[in-house]
């Protein structure tokens, strides 16, 4: 008991928040839960970009890239599974590609979905960290990305759907058995819990530990004999492994994927999630993803046309009033209480 | 301790409001209206167009209502904003469908929003009107499909423009699937009809810089560039164009009375256009039809064949409605569209009774001095849909 109570405040809406999405099916309601599911999925991603930007301090604008090529490599393998998709065949191509067979097992589409964002971080961040690029720079470079890649998207109509994206995915399976909803629930639940245990324990360990001294005091670090391009490479490389991974799940739960997905609108999207809940603690990427679907999904509901103009100010507000995002604020209100109390116990 | 339990607390009911804020919205008892989803995004890229769609199925909907509704029932519309993101489209479908229990959709504008939204109305065997023209190529029981496909308009329109316009063809479209179909069909007419295709170029959707477009259009001499450029694209292409100096003719396939005004008429006059419907179509019917949309939407706009699309699925939808027995019951619904006919201001129209999509007329239009469009072509039946 005593060990829980020392916790710090913000794990105790780690473990509520999971508490609340361990129990949210139980609700009954078909389309919240599918709802949900989809939001399940965005944790991920936002642990994936928290660990890059709240603990190592690199702030990536196109964080989408990562997750829109696990999901297009997860969507290409699910809408190949009937054959050639229309789009290819509408495109010309008469004969199913190799690589596209290689990806139509599953297993196979899954690995890859995780390992090329990994690779394609890693090798980016072999070219940048290794040339000193950093800071602002990174930020506008990961931007470039972004759009590049969009627009990539879009122009190879034949292999990615285009602007059209590619849609009419099936839903999650395992093991060719196709999951009820209440699986496919539970299945995106666990992998976020055991995405949220990497995300500790990695960031817990010594590797945590240099990445935190990077973002705080980088040459200072450097002059203690720590190869900070390193480090650097391999945390961007785990966060595409993640982010890639949220794209495998984000397919076959959300049954399509389009380029919208994959550009600047989604990357920001995420960068605003974190700005809300707070950087660096794992919990206000959680807290901020959520909030900033479900408010948005229920302000949608009610407001009609205005009601991005109203998440709008809302989203202004948190950042302007808690600059460290709600998560941050909360942590630092549980702290100085603390320090308050070692006081008054001394006095 | 207990400011540990405070915190412990305020987050639990954070959380609890979380929960809330999710929680589905308690349907009132069975009402007499019957509800249809209305989908459209007002907001985001795509919220130019969506508007006009918008705009005519609200005015058809008022005007059913009017006169009586269904068979007595008013109806009543849920109104959902997807903000031009085919993934929110399939959610809000599946929030129509589930939660509101709607008897159609109506609505949804890019492909991108439709690929999204049918296996949502497949899965819940649900029925979405989609009002807009599109590339074809795609069948679903549970859509049915209101605008013009590419054989409805590209056959007529270049053998039209290879007699009275010229031979040689330059292709211009954004980059996603629409334009290339329609450039497709239209490259198989030209070669049947002796015409030549001097360039083809695609620009990234949204993109209003055609610099090096214009120059390639200056080399290679067309008669007439037929485009389909949609949107911004569009806009900056005519303005561009003719500040470049260029005179050969701009027929497209997309432009409308609303883009018009923003292009401008010294940049847009004596172009031509194709489509099933213009403001200026001669019919008692249509001209009862822009005397309301003046009168009910004043935003200085101009009813377009997007407004018409709008139009025209909410009457082939409130047709349907009057036509089945159970009108709740969608599958009696679909049902009732098969060869189900309407008097619209772009004419009698039906839909075909083999795959849902719309028999429509085929309408050319010159743009002329006062930037009027003059239908100067009419098919004299509608077209049969062949996607």
């Amino acid at each position: 008991m005593k060990k829980l109570l020392r916790l710090p405040v913000n794990r105790y809406v780690d473990y509520g928040l999971f508490l609340v999405l361990a129990l949210f099916p139980l609700s009954g309601s078909l389309f919240y839960t599918q709802l949900i599911e989809k939001y399940l999925v965005f944790l991920i991603f936002a642990y994936s970009l928290d660990i890059l930007w709240g603990y190592a301090g690199l702030m990536n604008l196109g964080h989408a890239v990562l997750f829109g090529l696990g999901g297009y490599v997860m969507a290409l393998s699910l809408s190949a599974r009937g054959g050639i998709p229309d789009f290819m065949a509408n495109g010309g191509v008469t004969q199913m590609p190799g690589w596209l067979q290689v990806l139509s097992n599953p297993a196979a589409a899954v690995l890859a979905g995780i390992l090329l964002p990994a690779l394609l971080a890693g090798l980016l961040g072999r070219f940048l960290f290794y040339s000193r690029v950093g800071g602002v720079f990174f930020a506008v470079i990961t931007l470039a990305l972004a759009q590049v890649f969009n627009l990539f998207i879009q122009s190879q109509q034949t292999y990615t759907g285009g602007f059209n994206g590619i849609g009419g995915l099936p839903g999650l399976s395992l093991f060719g058995n196709e999951l009820t909803l209440t699986q496919g629930y539970y299945f995106v639940f666990c992998v976020v819990v055991l995405a949220y245990v990497f995300c500790r324990c990695l960031m817990g360990s010594r590797f945590g530990l240099v990445l935190r001294g990077i973002r705080e005091n980088e040459t200072r670090l450097e002059f203690l004999g720590c190869d900070q391009a390193r480090f650097k490479t391999a945390v961007f490389a785990v966060s595409g492994a993640l982010a890639g991974l949220a794209g495998v799940l984000y397919a076959p739960v959300n049954g399509m994927i389009a380029p919208n997905d994959v550009g600047m609108e989604f990357s920001t999207a995420v960068i605003v999630w974190l700005a809300i809940g707070g950087r660096g603690n794992l919990t206000g990427a959680a807290v901020g993803a959520m909030l900033v679907n479900v408010l948005g999904n229920a302000l949608s509901e009610n407001f009609g046309v205005f009601w991005q103009l109203l998440l709008g100010a809302v989203i202004v507000a948190v950042v302007f009033f808690v600059p460290d995002g709600i998560v941050g604020a909360l942590i630092r209100a549980a702290r100085g209480r603390k320090a308050g109390k070692a006081v008054e116990s001394r006095g | 301790m207990k400011k540990r339990l405070c915190i412990l607390l305020t987050c639990t009911m954070l959380l609890f409001g979380l929960m809330a804020g999710c929680g589905g919205r308690q349907d009132t008892a069975a009402s007499k209206p019957i509800k249809i989803g209305v989908l459209y995004s007002l907001s985001g890229v795509t919220s130019v167009s969506e508007k006009q769609l918008y705009d005519g199925t609200k005015l058809a909907i008022e005007e059913i209502n009017r006169n009586g509704g269904i068979n007595g029932r008013k109806i009543e519309t849920v109104f959902a904003d997807y903000a031009s993101d085919p993934a929110r489209a399939a959610d809000k479908a599946r929030k129509l469908v589930l939660d509101d229990k709607v008897t159609a959709i109506i609505g949804t504008c890019s492909s991108s929003a439709r690929k999204a939204v049918k296996p949502v109305v497949e899965r819940y065997r649900s029925l979405l009107i989609y009002p807009q023209s599109y590339e074809g190529q795609e069948q679903s029981k549970n859509i049915v499909y209101v605008g013009c496909i590419p054989n409805q308009q590209a056959e007529i329109f270049v053998n039209w423009l290879l007699k009275n316009a010229g031979k040689k063809f330059f292709l211009i479209g954004c980059d996603f699937v629409y334009p290339k179909v329609e450039n497709k069909l239209a490259k198989t007419y030209l070669q049947k009809g002796g015409g030549s295709v001097v360039g083809e170029e695609y620009v990234p959707y949204g993109s209003t810089d055609f610099s090096s477009v214009l120059n390639k259009i200056k080399t290679s001499d067309p008669d007439l560039i037929y485009s389909e450029l949609t949107g911004d694209s569009n806009v900056a292409f005519y303005k561009q164009y003719s500040a470049y100096g260029l005179k050969a003719p701009i027929a497209s396939l997309t432009t409308n009375e609303t883009v018009l005004k923003s292009i401008g008429i010294s940049a847009a006059k004596n172009s031509y256009i194709c489509v099933d419907y213009f403001k200026n179509v001669k019919n008692p019917v249509n001209r009862k039809f822009v005397e309301t949309y003046a009168q009910k939407i004043r935003d200085g706009t101009e009813p377009t064949y997007a407004v018409m699309g709008g139009y025209n699925g909410a009457l082939f939808l409130a047709g349907a409605l009057k036509k089945a027995k159970n009108p709740e019951d969608t599958q009696q619904v679909i049902a009732a569209f098969r060869g189900l006919k309407i008097d619209s201001p772009s004419g009698t129209i039906s839909i075909d009774g083999g795959n849902n999509h719309t028999n429509l007329y085929c309408r050319i239009g010159k743009v002329d001095e006062k930037g009027e469009i003059n239908v100067i072509y009419e098919s004299k039946n509608p077209i049969a849909p062949k996607p």
